[in-house]
C-alpha cells in the first residue's frame, strides 16, 4: 500500500443524527475514518455506540445526515448497489452471527459460494485458510450450537474476513468474554491492523481493549461527541466526563448539592424553646 | 464462628402535641422484623392542618434499607397530605442510610416522567402502532412478491436449493402427520355421511359427499390448519431468533438481501408443499371414507370407487388445489413478518410464534370463507 492511499478516508459521518420514537440518540456525529486506522468508539452503556455501528454499516437509516463509505452515500444507493459496497465491508456481531445451521467452515463459505459464484469445495478450502488465520481450523466441522462465545466470534471473524474487506467492524468484540480470550481477540485485531492494513473500526467499553488496540478514539456521551483523537489527547480532555470514564471513576456529586437531609433538619434554637 | 443477630427491639411510636407541631418519637428497630404499620399510623393520624410534624429518630437503634423504604413512604404520604415535617434528630444508622439512598425528590420525579396516557393518547398510539403494523406488511408482501415471482423471471436469482429444502422441512416431513389427520378426517365424514344417508337407504353417496366434500374443502383448510400450526410457529420462531442473534444482520452486511436467502425460500417452499400436501390429504382421506364404506358398511369396493370417480370431478380437485397455493402463501407470509420483525429478547420470540399461529390460522379460515363463496357465486 502506497503512503498515500494510507491517509485517504474511507468512511465518513456527515451530520448524523438519529432518533427511536421522539428520542433523539444521536445528535450531530461527525467523524472520518482513514484508511489503515484502528478508530475505537467508546462511551458508556447507553450512549449511542451501537446505533452509531449500526449507521456506520449502513444497517439503520439515519434521520438525517449522511454516511459515506469509498465516497458513496450507503442510503441514497439503490438495494444492488448497496449490496455490492457492503461486500466491502466486513462486521463482526457481538454473538458472531454465526447462522446456526451451517457448520463453521460453511459459515465462511457462504459468501464466497454467494458473491463470487465459487465452486463450494474450492470455497471450503479457502474457508480452511481462513479459519487457520483466527486459529479455528479444528472446529470447522462444527455447528455454531457446539462452540464457545470466544471461538464463535472467531469464526464470525473469520467469515466477516472471506471476502477480503476493505474496512472491519467490531461490536464490543470483548463481551462475555474471559480475561484471556478477550486479550487473544484484541492480539488478532492488531495483527489484522499490522500485517494486512486492513482499517479497523472497534465499538467498546472495556478499559483494558481500549488501551491495547486503540491508535484513534472517539467518546460518545449522550448521542454527542464528548472527545476524539489519540489516547493520551483523551486522557487529557477538558471535558471530565472523558477523564472519568478512562480512569473508572465515579462522577462526583454536583458541588453545593445540600443534602435533603440537612434540609429537612429542625433548626437549632426552635427545638430548645 | 457466625453469631446469631440479636432479635430487633419492637417499634413504639409516641406522639405528643407541643407548641405549634406534633412531635412523633420513634424507638426500636426500624428493620423487616421490627417493621409494623405503627409508624405509618401514628402519621397518618396526624391532623392536616396542625402545623408542622417533628419526627425524633435518635433513639432507633437498626434500620435497614426496608425500614427507611417504609420511613420515605410515610414522609411521601405527609408531603402529598400537605403536612409538612422536619427531623428533630437522626440516629447515626438513620442519617447515614437516608443520605445513602436516592433522594426522595429523586424517585418521584422517575415515577412521573412517564404519565399514564389518557384515552385520546391511548387510542392515537394503538392507530399509529397498527398503521405501522399494516405498512410493515405491505412492504414485507411487495418484497416477497418481488422475490418469489419477479426476480426468478428476470434472472436476478433464485435459491433454488433453498426452496427444496423448505419444500422438505414444511412437506415431506408434514407427510406423517397429514396423513393420520386426514385419514381420520375421512372415517369422521363417511361416519357423519352415513348418520344422515341411511335415512334414505342412499349409503352409496357416502362416496360422494367424502369425495367432494374432502377434495373441495376440507382437505385443502384440514392441511392448512396443520401446517399453521406445524411451519407458521416454525418459521415465525426460526426467522424470529435470527433477527435476535443478529444473523439477518449479518446477512444484510454481508451484501446478501434476507428476503432473497430467508423469506422468499419459506414462502415459495410452502406454496409447492402445501398443495401436495393437500392433493395427498385428498387421497387419504378417501382411503378413510372407502375404509368406512367398504369394510363397515359393505358397500362393494368397485362400486364405491366408480361412484367416487363419478363424482369427484377434476375441477374440484383444482379448485381446490388453487385454495391450498393461497393458504400457503398466508401462513408463509404471516410467519416470515411475525419473526422477521421482533425486536427484543426471547420472551418476544414467543410472543411472535403465538401470534403467527393465531394469526394465520384465522386468515386461512376468513381466505376460505372468502373463495368458498366466490365459487359458489361463479363456480
Amino acid at each position: 500500500m502506497n503512503p498515500s492511499a494510507r491517509d485517504e478516508p474511507i468512511l465518513e459521518a456527515r451530520d448524523l443524527i438519529a432518533r427511536y420514537g421522539d428520542r433523539t440518540v444521536l445528535a450531530g456525529i461527525n467523524l472520518t475514518v482513514r484508511r489503515g486506522d484502528i478508530l475505537t468508539i467508546l462511551g458508556g452503556s447507553g450512549c449511542g455506540k451501537t446505533t452509531l455501528l449500526r449507521h456506520l454499516i449502513g444497517l439503520a437509516v439515519p434521520a438525517s445526515g449522511q454516511v459515506l463509505f469509498l465516497g458513496h452515500n450507503l442510503h441514497a444507493l439503490d438495494d444492488a448497489e448497496a449490496e455490492r459496497l457492503r461486500r466491502r465491508m466486513g462486521v463482526l456481531f457481538q454473538g458472531g452471527a454465526l447462522f446456526g445451521s451451517l457448520t463453521v467452515e460453511e459459515n465462511v463459505a457462504l459468501p464466497l459460494v454467494e458473491h463470487l459464484g465459487m465452486e463450494l469445495r474450492l470455497a471450503k478450502r479457502i474457508a480452511q485458510i481462513q479459519l487457520s488465520l483466527v486459529e479455528m481450523q479444528h472446529a470447522a466441522q462444527l455447528l455454531p450450537g457446539e462452540l464457545s462465545g470466544g471461538m464463535r466470534k472467531r469464526a464470525g471473524l473469520a467469515r466477516a474476513l472471506a471476502l477480503d474487506p476493505e474496512i472491519l467492524f467490531f461490536d464490543e468484540p470483548s463481551a462475555g468474554l474471559d480475561p484471556i480470550t478477550s486479550a487473544g481477540l484484541d492480539q488478532l485485531i492488531l495483527r489484522l491492523n499490522r500485517e494486512m492494513g486492513m482499517t479497523i473500526v472497534v465499538v467498546t467499553h472495556e478499559l483494558p481493549s481500549i488501551f491495547t488496540i486503540t491508535r484513534t478514539a472517539l467518546m460518545l456521551d449522550q448521542g454527542r461527541i464528548a472527545a476524539s483523537g489519540s489516547l493520551e489527547e483523551l486522557q487529557n480532555s477538558p471535558n471530565p466526563r472523558v477523564r472519568q470514564f478512562l480512569q473508572r471513576q465515579i462522577p462526583d456529586r454536583p458541588p453545593g448539592s445540600k443534602s435533603w437531609i440537612e434540609a429537612a433538619m429542625v433548626a437549632k434554637g426552635s427545638a430548645d424553646s | 464462628m457466625e453469631s446469631k443477630p440479636e432479635p430487633a427491639s419492637p417499634i413504639r411510636v409516641t406522639t405528643r402535641a407541643e407548641n405549634g407541631h406534633l412531635l412523633v418519637r420513634v424507638e426500636g428497630d426500624l428493620v423487616l422484623q421490627g417493621y409494623s404499620p405503627e409508624l405509618r399510623a401514628a402519621l397518618q393520624g396526624t391532623p392536616s392542618p396542625a402545623g408542622e410534624v417533628w419526627l425524633d429518630l435518635e433513639s432507633v437503634g437498626r434500620i435497614n434499607t426496608i425500614g427507611a423504604a417504609a420511613l420515605l413512604e410515610s414522609l411521601s404520604e405527609l408531603r402529598t397530605r400537605g403536612v409538612p415535617f422536619r427531623f428533630l434528630a437522626l440516629s447515626v444508622p438513620v442519617r447515614s442510610l437516608l443520605a445513602a439512598l436516592p433522594h426522595e425528590a429523586a424517585i418521584e420525579r422517575t415515577r412521573s416522567l412517564r404519565p399514564p396516557p389518557g384515552i385520546l393518547e391511548h387510542v392515537g398510539g394503538e392507530a399509529y402502532t397498527a398503521w405501522e403494523h399494516l405498512h410493515q406488511i405491505a412492504s414485507m408482501a411487495s418484497q416477497a412478491l418481488t422475490w418469489c415471482c419477479i426476480a426468478p423471471l428476470t434472472g436476478r436469482g433464485l435459491k433454488t436449493h433453498f426452496v427444496l429444502q423448505q419444500v422438505s422441512r414444511h412437506g415431506v416431513d408434514a407427510i406423517p402427520i397429514v396423513s393420520l389427520i386426514m385419514f381420520v378426517i375421512g372415517l369422521i365424514l363417511a361416519l357423519q355421511a352415513d348418520y344422515q344417508l341411511r335415512q334414505f337407504a342412499a349409503t352409496i353417496y357416502i362416496a360422494d359427499l367424502v369425495g367432494v366434500g374432502l377434495t373441495r374443502e376440507l382437505g385443502p383448510l384440514m392441511t392448512a390448519v396443520i401446517l399453521s400450526g406445524r411451519s407458521a410457529a416454525s418459521i415465525a420462531a426460526e426467522i424470529g431468533t435470527m433477527r435476535v442473534t443478529e444473523e439477518i444482520d449479518a446477512l444484510v452486511t454481508m451484501g446478501m438481501n434476507p428476503f432473497k436467502y430467508l423469506i422468499a425460500p419459506r414462502i415459495l417452499g410452502l406454496i409447492i408443499a402445501l398443495p401436495a400436501l393437500a392433493l395427498l390429504g385428498d387421497c387419504i382421506g378417501i382411503l378413510g371414507g372407502y375404509v368406512i364404506g367398504v369394510f363397515y358398511k359393505d358397500i362393494p369396493s368397485a362400486s364405491y370407487l366408480a361412484e367416487t370417480r363419478y363424482a369427484v370431478a377434476v375441477s374440484d380437485v383444482l379448485t381446490g388445489l388453487a385454495k391450498s397455493a393461497a393458504f400457503a402463501a398466508i401462513i408463509g407470509l404471516v410467519g416470515c413478518y411475525q419473526g422477521y420483525y421482533v425486536r427484543g429478547g426471547p420472551q418476544e420470540i414467543g410472543r411472535a410464534t403465538t401470534t403467527a399461529v393465531v394469526l394465520s390460522l384465522f386468515l386461512v379460515i376468513a381466505a376460505d370463507l372468502f373463495f368458498t363463496f366466490l365459487f359458489y357465486l361463479f363456480g
